[in-house]
């Protein structure tokens, strides 16, 4: 052989060797941080979802490994809940679907409710209950709209959405096209609340891009060789892609770091937000308009919470808008909301700049009695922490409280405060994952896949403990849906996560009850006194030790999920709750005799009594 | 200017006469292949039959812009890049508003630069200059990973150049890697310690690890050599407000409104200043406009195909936002 044509090859075998064999680094959203020496000893989750029967269910999203468009990368949302009021947190887990199950040329997926059975294990009722959805499912939120008891289950889909009716007998009716919340397009977060005061849980509806799967945005270059390998039926056919109404040449927005990816959102035309007023009558009343919450803007809506921001007494509303400010609306009780979204500094962040929000949480971290708000972002920015200062002002105090720089690298999603380590002070997770999987293929310093990040809160200032609360901290999955609760009544607050293209993971908290005390409330509220039976909107002021802690009945919330309707305090070396106050949703706040900690209590607003559950620990 | 040919009279009249002749009598023509075969070709790899069956239907039906675009996709796959370019070319020339052809197309022009700065690299692998103009072009495609090795390898062959050590603390600065930039800006405020970028980012750096002081201290010498920066008056005025000097941050944040009236962080921050001041109709004409600005930017992204010249005549666009983003 010439030697030219030696030294021709040479080079690039060199060069490919060194491509397959070079150490590439490892991304901090994969490595796991060194041990940490503020983690709460002998507090550990454990990744039991096989043990738990959750193994079986896999999130699907557009059917194949690549994301071409924007819904395929948003994934789903999850929900812990009680739907058969036998105390033990159940578990919904929404799906998404395939372009072949949307064109129905092939069954779509269908989404999950597992029956706790008492013993750490679930069994699958979805067929029975009859809540598979069989949309391409997005988010999820509880509440007992007609005040029957019995919880019922809000799901958002890309498609119509559904408000699912607890009969009380394990099953479900579809009731959204006859209460007139089955909104069409592209809805995400929702959540329940009585913004008026009625006594009747009203429905709050994000929503996010107006996209037609006829008329989609351009894919990246080479996405048709990639969907052609996914499956027999790939949707949208090669000829349809492109030119559609809703996109725009707003090129930036189809790349990420040079590299061609899917557009969106930005470029794409937003879908708006619904406020449904519930008439009591099993129907409700669009009055997204009237009050003043409707979206004109056409902003990119996620997260979405009813809190009590400025403690009123009336429930306000915050949505977290991807690529564009948050919503913050104050409600002025006359069924009306005024925009105070930049006056109150929970739009942007500090310096003025939009972020791409994701999922919000809602916590008093620093134990002043207001609520302050946690919103996830995008990678390459820090996730957001906006403290309440009261007077109706917030201040983006991420950086000096700990949560930004460590969540720079990450693409944060479904995010909740909990009191892990039953300290009295709310720690924070968020869960994580990226949108693009080419990420994997470059040196980006992040990854597809990445591991949640847990924030214990060390006297009012986070500092991330990653695998030193347990190996399952340590993995790194796809990421989206988050919900929080106590799944096995021990006193710990528990997670489970909904993974896109997946099964779930479910993070058992292990050692939490031991590592303090607690005390979990449920509330039952009273119709006849404008609460609803849910008592979402409540608000309970546990003190104990000192220290006085705030914790509320909430519907959604998250990325796109629902926690536990009851409300859980760790209360720390305190053996005894000095008082416990509920502020009910629309009504008084009334002081009430806990007898003892360690245990779940269940408050009934109209018959005025405390009625002490025992709990069952492991 | 090329001239029209123009038809002899003559020669005109008699087409017309015969024209109908060899109407009557027309050769049989196979129809030209349908849109999607080409289509599917493409989509099954296949690009020479793709552009084969898009030339066949372009001879028909030379205005079908779906042909002519996957012809120009299938060029590119190939690495024909220069015919790839003259086609999307052709397409937005029938049709200046195709989002297929200028989402391509800038993609497209990104490969072309890209093989120009290879052939520059090639002939001068060894200049700092070429590492800092290939960095450089890795800003512009946002790979902050290739930007920093380039800029590095020009570091290593020239370790006294200030701008490449601007350019690397500005770069690892965007990504919040605030302690290293802070390194690049050290050496580089010790070649030149009156330099307007090197104090604004120390100054940045500063500021996003809550070092108020030395970044208020910083921003104003930035500003003593550059009286008309707006964001020296923006960064300045978000340091003294996050250290509670609110009174003093306010003027600052009124001069980089002035200066640039769009600027959004600059409104934003004013109307959070006067709110905290209780100068509540100040606060409250401030929200408006950013409110204002807001929409206009989230409707311009959506329209921007509306408004845009295709082939780069785009209106000059606002400002970028003076903070990098952490």
């Amino acid at each position: 052989m010439p030697l030219a044509r030696i030294r021709r090859l040479a080079l690039p075998a060199a060069s490919l060797l060194l491509l397959f064999t070079a150490q590439r680094p490892v991304p901090p959203t994969v490595a796991a941080p060194a041990p940490s020496a503020d983690a709460a000893p002998g507090v550990a989750f454990v990744d039991v979802t096989r043990a738990a029967g959750l193994a079986s269910f896999r999130q699907v999203s557009g059917g194949g490994p690549d994301k071409n468009y924007i819904i395929e990368a948003t994934g789903s949302g999850v929900a812990l809940w009680d739907y058969d009021n036998d105390g033990w947190l159940d578990a919904y887990l929404v799906n998404g679907s395939t372009w072949a199950a949307l064109a129905g040329r092939e069954p779509a997926p269908s989404a999950a409710l597992f029956h706790n059975n008492r013993d750490g294990t679930f069994t699958d009722v979805t067929a029975a209950a009859g809540v598979a959805n069989g949309r391409w499912g997005q988010g999820v939120c509880v509440g007992d709209f007609d005040n029957d008891g019995w919880p019922d289950l809000y799901v958002t889909n890309f498609g119509r959405n559904r408000l699912y009716r607890n009969t009380g007998h394990g099953t479900f009716t579809d009731v959204g096209e006859a209460a007139g919340v089955a909104v069409d397009g592209w809805s995400t977060g929702c959540a329940f609340g009585d913004y008026d005061g009625d006594g009747k849980l009203d429905l709050f509806v994000a929503g996010y891009i107006s996209l037609d799967p006829a008329h989609l945005p351009p894919a990246p270059p080479g996405a048709g060789a990639a969907v052609k390998d996914t499956g027999p039926a790939p949707s949208p056919a090669p000829e349809q892609r492109g030119m559609g109404a809703a996109y725009s040449p707003g090129l930036p927005y189809c790349e990420y770091r040079g590299q061609p990816v899917m557009c969106g959102p930005r470029g794409l035309k937003g879908a708006p937000d619904h406020l449904f007023h519930n008439n009591g009558d099993g129907t409700f009343t669009d009055v997204s308009v009237r009050a003043g919450v409707a979206d004109a803007a056409g902003f990119y809506g996620f997260g979405v919470a009813f809190f009590d921001f400025d403690d009123d007494g009336r429930l306000d509303l915050f949505v977290a808008n991807d690529s564009t400010p948050n919503y913050l609306y104050r409600n002025q009780g006359d069924g009306t909301f005024k925009d105070v979204s930049y006056t109150s500094g929970a739009a942007l962040d500090e310096t003025g700049r939009e972020q791409a929000h994701m999922g919000v949480a809602i916590g008093d971290y620093d134990n002043d009695g207001r609520d302050d708000i946690h919103v996830t972002n995008f990678a390459d920015d820090s996730n957001v922490l906006y403290h309440n200062d009261g007077n109706g002002l917030f201040s983006d105090v991420s950086y000096a409280a700990g949560i930004g720089r460590p969540s720079i690298p990450f693409l944060g999603w479904g995010t909740a405060f909990l009191d892990y380590d039953n300290d009295g002070r709310l720690d924070l997770l968020v869960a994580n994952g990226h949108v693009y999987p080419l990420v994997d293929r470059f040196d980006w310093n992040t990854s597809y896949r990445q591991r949640p990040l847990l924030f214990r809160n060390v006297k009012g200032r986070f500092v991330e403990v990653g695998g030193s609360a347990g190996p399952a901290m340590a993995v790194a999955w796809p990421s989206r849906g988050l919900a929080v609760g106590d799944i096995d009544n021990d006193g710990g607050m528990d997670v489970l996560i909904n993974n896109i293209d997946e099964a779930p993971v479910l993070l058992r908290n292990d050692g939490g009850h031991r590592a303090g005390h607690w005390l979990t409330v449920r509330l039952v509220g009273d119709p006849a006194r404008k609460c609803p039976r849910d008592a979402i909107g409540s608000v309970v002021y546990c003190t104990a030790g000192g220290v006085r802690m705030r914790g509320e009945v909430a519907s959604g919330r998250s990325q796109l999920s629902q926690s536990d309707l009851r409300v859980h305090f760790g209360l720390g070396t305190a053996t005894r709750v000095e008082r416990l106050e509920v502020r009910w949703a629309n009504g008084p706040a009334v002081t009430y005799e806990v007898p003892a900690v360690d245990r779940f209590v269940v408050i009934d607003q109209s018959r005025g009594v405390v009625e002490p559950l025992v709990a069952s620990p492991r | 200017m090329r001239m029209r040919p123009v038809l002899p009279p003559a020669l005109a009249i008699v087409g017309l006469f015969v024209s109908p002749v060899f109407a009557a009598a027309p050769a049989k023509i196979a129809p030209p292949p349908p849109a999607s075969a080409a289509a599917r070709a493409f989509d099954r790899g296949d690009y020479p039959q793709a552009i084969a069956l898009a030339r066949q239907r372009l001879k028909a039906l030379p205005r079908d812009t779906d042909a002519r675009l996957v012809m120009a996709r299938a060029e590119a796959a190939l690495g024909h890049f220069e015919d790839a370019y003259q086609a999307f070319r052709r397409v937005l020339a029938l049709q200046p508003r195709n989002t297929d052809a200028l989402y391509y197309l800038s993609i497209l022009g990104g490969v072309l630069a890209q093989g120009e700065y290879d052939r520059l690299f090639a002939q001068a692998p060894d200049s700092p200059r070429a590492h800092q103009l290939r960095g450089d072009l890795h800003v512009v495609q946002e790979r902050p990973v290739e930007a920093e090795a380039e800029y590095k390898a020009a570091l290593e062959a020239a370790p006294a150049s200030l701008e490449v050590l601007i350019a690397l603390g500005d770069l690892i600065r965007r990504q919040s890697r605030f302690e290293d930039a802070l390194g690049y800006y050290g050496r580089a405020a010790e070649l030149a310690p009156h330099n307007y970028d090197v104090l604004y980012g120390i100054g940045v750096c500063r500021s996003y690890r809550q070092e108020y002081a030395p970044a208020i201290l910083s921003f104003r010498e930035a500003l003593r050599l550059d009286p008309s920066s707006a964001p020296a008056h923006l960064a300045l005025g978000h340091a003294l407000l996050q250290s509670g000097q609110t009174a003093a941050a306010v003027p600052e944040l009124e001069t980089a409104a002035k200066l640039e009236p769009r600027m959004l962080q600059a409104q934003y921050l004013l109307g959070r200043a006067y709110r905290l001041l209780g100068r509540t109709q100040d606060a409250e004409a401030t929200f408006a406009r950013v409110q204002k600005l807001v929409q206009g930017q989230a409707s311009d992204a959506v329209d921007a195909a509306q408004s845009a010249d295709p082939l780069g005549q785009q209106k000059p666009r606002e400002p970028p936002p003076p903070l990098d983003k952490p």
